[in-house]
């Protein structure tokens, strides 16, 4: 551990114990407040008739509070616009107003937050961007796009003043080679902050202007990446072409910022163990439960994370389960000493990402995890469509580097990850190389896949 | 949670929170943004070092609201 902070150092060296009575106590204070101030969770606690002085362990906790989802806030907001009956301080004490991205289809859900709460999003940003190593001073390059309404684009720049360190906060609007030039003119950059698939973009169009991105920022003290899995040969990978030190955090609106972080450890660990992100619970109680019983899994097992905001005052979730699908491991896996369960890094994907190919369930992040073991491979598509007669079919479409691209060489790679996909997935799908510039440049998060199918059956329907 | 109780800068924090709460007596609409925000960020402060969350945290009797 070794923290450079006695604040940080301190909760490093809270038994498990003790970070567990410390993260009730904080349970039991917000409970009781929201059931003073909410409607929506005086609602929630007597459908199951709770009241907040039953819960007495994290044990009760978990049997006597239900779960709320996205529907049910979305619900609560159509009845009670625009913050839903769920905003837990008057009205004229919200200083912003958050909302999620949008991107499920579903809806946006609506989060106030008060002035507390603002500088609380900015310390949980850069608590893990501290223990990957940023300190006052340095400068930091943030790739995701900032301002606008979600926790994510508001946070950061929040997180990097808190920091002290001297932010370059790349517009949205930039194209990725305004984005590459932009980065070139400070080589002094200590850190950078991006989602997981615009470092892969951003160190491909690097190395497609025949540069290296170690050699180009020499300084660099650390990368975190956050909202999106990926293989471990992936990781493996930008930790060489970087020549440091790569961190994984996960966070959200639902969590006012991250919610867990890698340790100085990172991601690659010398030790070959998967990267731990430790989950900074006396913010945010994690749960990890099975979707289908709630139960918490076992360590090692995949599950639904479960949400409770500690001291957030606006809008905070109790028992949210977000859709997010990662496995839990236990405080002592990662060996570093902190009592803070953890979440296996790469590992984090949504429940609703899934498709559901020819009887067999696929996440994009098992195909991601194929394709990016090569390192020969640059970017790819796969698009899952009807054929004439009806059929479910699926094409992927790769591109390879351009030091890769020998005679034949691609079409035997095309053949190898065939049958790696069709060994892992149980579903035959068609692997095609195409020219990189018939491929998408992902800017943010990654959206490889495509689904045609309702389209497709519609067009049928219609003959 | 010895080891919370026990922060060095628990007391002069709070001390720093108390006399921003204080302010609020200077009641001037032009300037009650700039205090409550310097009341949040001193109240997510104690919050960061795991005190708990000052009850007057916010200016008014919380109620909820949407």
């Amino acid at each position: 551990m070794g923290s450079a902070s006695a604040t940080l150092a301190r909760f490093e060296k809270l038994s498990r114990e003790e970070l567990r009575e410390l993260a009730l106590d904080r349970i039991k204070r917000q409970l009781a407040r929201v059931h003073r101030t909410s409607g929506f969770y005086q609602a929630k606690l007597a459908s199951a008739g709770t009241r907040p002085e039953d819960v007495r362990s994290l044990e009760d906790f978990a049997r006597a509070v239900p779960t709320s989802n996205k529907a049910d806030f979305l619900r609560d907001q159509q009845e009670h616009p625009p913050f839903g009956a769920r905003l837990s301080v008057a009205r004229d004490t919200v200083a912003l107003i958050n909302m999620t991205g949008g991107t499920s289809g579903q809806g946006q859900e609506v989060y106030g937050r008060t002035h507390h709460d603002i500088a609380l999003q900015g310390f949980l940003h850069y608590l893990p961007w501290f223990m990957a190593g940023l300190r006052p001073g340095h400068t930091a390059l943030n790739c995701v796009p900032q301002g606008g309404l979600t926790t994510g684009g508001w946070g950061p720049p929040e997180g990097f003043r808190v920091a002290g360190a001297v932010a370059i906060n790349a517009p949205a609007a930039l194209s990725t080679e305004a984005k590459v030039d932009l980065a070139l003119r400070f080589p002094n950059l200590n850190f950078i902050y991006a989602s997981t698939n615009f470092l892969h973009t951003l160190t491909d169009a690097i190395r497609r202007r025949g540069a290296s991105p170690a050699n180009s920022f020499a300084n660099m003290q650390g990368i975190l990446i956050a909202g999106e899995g990926y293989p471990a040969a992936w990781a493996k990978a930008m930790c060489s072409e970087w020549g440091c030190v790569l961190h994984e955090g996960y966070g959200s609106t639902q969590g006012a910022g991250f919610v867990a972080s890698t340790c100085t450890k990172g991601i690659v660990r010398k030790d070959g163990k998967p990267g731990h992100l430790h989950i900074f619970e006396w913010e945010n109680y994690v749960e990890v439960v099975d979707p289908q019983t709630g139960r918490h899994v076992a360590p090692g097992e995949e599950g639904e994370i479960v949400l409770t905001n500690l001291s957030v005052l606006g809008s905070p979730v109790i028992r949210f389960a977000t859709g997010d699908k990662a496995r839990f491991l236990p405080a002592e896996s990662c060996g570093c000493g902190r009592a803070w369960s953890c979440l296996e890094a790469g590992t984090i994907s949504r429940y609703d990402d899934m498709l559901k190919l020819r009887g067999n369930n696929v996440w994009p992040a098992t195909i991601d995890a194929i394709v990016f073991s090569h390192p020969e491979v640059a970017e790819y598509a796969g698009r899952v469509y009807v054929d004439d007669l009806g059929r479910t079919e699926v094409e992927v479409r790769f591109a390879v580097k351009a030091e890769a691209s020998g005679e034949g060489a691609a079409e035997a790679l095309a053949a190898v990850m065939a049958a790696e996909i069709k060994s892992k997935t149980n579903v035959n799908m068609t692997l095609r190389a195409v020219p990189r510039s018939d491929l998408p440049t992902f800017e943010y998060k990654a959206r490889r896949w495509t689904d045609e199918r309702k389209a497709g059956y519609a067009q049928q329907a219609k003959r | 949670m010895s080891a919370i109780d026990e922060h060095p800068d628990r007391a002069r924090i709070e001390a720093a929170y108390a006399a921003a709460v204080a302010l609020r007596r200077v009641a001037d609409p032009l300037l009650a943004g700039q205090i409550e925000g310097i009341i949040g960020r001193l109240s997510a402060l104690l919050a960061s070092i795991g005190a708990p969350v000052p009850d007057d945290a916010l200016p008014q009797k919380e109620e909820g609201g949407s």
